[in-house]
């Protein structure tokens, strides 16, 4: 289904039949020549197209869209934002309390 | 002195599924009803900047698309306050508070106050949202029951008050119900704002990623709509920044 608005995901659960997602996770690679990141949410990791290098271990969250490459799924980053101090434990609580809170 | 409606902390997803209310009144100011019966006069959030903010040629009125993981909202900035956008850009993450405004029955804000925050305002944000709420629904419950038992708006009222509930709230339940109503009414007899959400399907069906012909969608669409109107349509939905034009006669979504 798509939507105007960006869903939060775990990187498990994404695939390209999505218009706009997001997630948050740590660069575990970096390739320079096509500005292609791997980041890792601890659920799975996915390739990112970023128009600017970030730092391995870096914490970011990616805002994108998926779409197919080869037989991997691939997000074409829309936002990358630096979530390097974020507390992410924290914020994974909040989301479950979110899903029984609004659905 | 005119009192100052506070600030209410909710996700935008609660604010598009309420109602949109402006008072009569020159002064009064506008508000959603939620679902759950709280009037939302000024809503604050934590959001993220998803297109570059666009300000007019004179710097009168700017806009920019808010996204907050449950939806987007155009927000809009008119004369001093276009200045709040000036120090941001696409991807920042920001706090705001703004007044809530309508216009072809989409709901947008009116920004009052916007400023970059760090990843955790996200967490504090979302938490206190759940707070407001859960605060808000178990209150509605009570109210609810209060005016399913008393059928008399003015009895629900004093027993609300008796039973420390916020009296208001029977008065929101009266208007939610008429709300629904009303909503129901103009489904029925108002088809003409669909044509934004028509063209907006098309864009969005055809789109290969270099946007959409403008001759295309008017093919599309020829069997419902004029072709006028569908060409005034999407100035209107490119001046409220829903599309933009990538070159001379394509539209694409705004993301």
């Amino acid at each position: 289904m798509k939507h105007n608005y960006s869903i939060e995901k775990e990187i498990h659960e994404i695939k390209c039949d999505e218009s706009i997602i997001s997630f948050i996770g740590v660069v575990v690679s970096i390739d320079p020549s096509t500005y292609m990141l791997i980041v890792d949410d601890g659920t799975g990791a996915i390739g990112v197209s970023a128009d600017k290098l970030y730092d391995m271990e870096q914490v970011l969250r990616v805002i994108g869209i998926p779409y197919k490459e080869g037989g991997q799924i691939i997000v074409d980053s829309e936002v990358i934002q630096d979530f390097s101090d974020f507390n992410l434990e924290l914020f994974k609580k909040i989301q479950k309390i979110e899903k029984e809170v609004y659905t | 002195m005119k009192k100052r409606m506070p600030s209410s902390r909710l996700p935008l997803a609660e604010i598009h599924k309420g109602y949109f209310v402006k008072p009569e009144g020159d002064f009064a100011t506008n508000y959603v009803i939620t679902q759950e019966g709280l009037k939302v006069y000024r809503l604050k959030g934590v959001a993220t900047i998803m297109a570059e903010p666009r300000l007019s040629e004179d710097g009168t009125f700017g806009s920019v698309l808010l996204d907050d993981g449950t939806q987007s909202i155009i927000s809009l900035a008119f004369r001093e306050n276009t200045k709040l956008l000036l120090s941001i850009k696409k991807g920042d993450l920001v706090q705001f508070i703004a007044k809530l405004s309508e216009w072809q029955g989409k709901k947008q804000l009116n920004l009052e106050a916007l400023s970059l925050v760090p990843p955790n305002m996200m967490t504090l944000h979302r938490a206190e949202s759940i707070l407001t709420t859960i605060r808000q629904r178990k209150q509605f419950k009570i109210a609810q029951k209060i005016y399913d038992e008393e059928k008399n708006v003015r009895k629900a009222m004093d027993r609300a008050k008796k039973e420390g509930i916020n009296p208001d709230l029977i008065d929101a339940i009266e208007e939610i119900n008429y709300l629904i109503e009303y909503a129901e009414e103009n489904r029925i007899f108002d088809s003409d704002t669909n044509l934004e959400s028509k063209i907006i399907e098309v864009i969005e069906k055809l789109d290969e990623g270099d946007g959409v012909v403008l001759d295309l969608i008017l093919y599309e669409l020829k069997d419902e709509y004029l072709a006028d109107d569908v060409d005034n349509a999407i100035r209107e939905l490119l001046s409220k920044g829903e599309l933009y034009e990538p070159r001379v006669n394509y539209f694409k979504r705004t993301i």
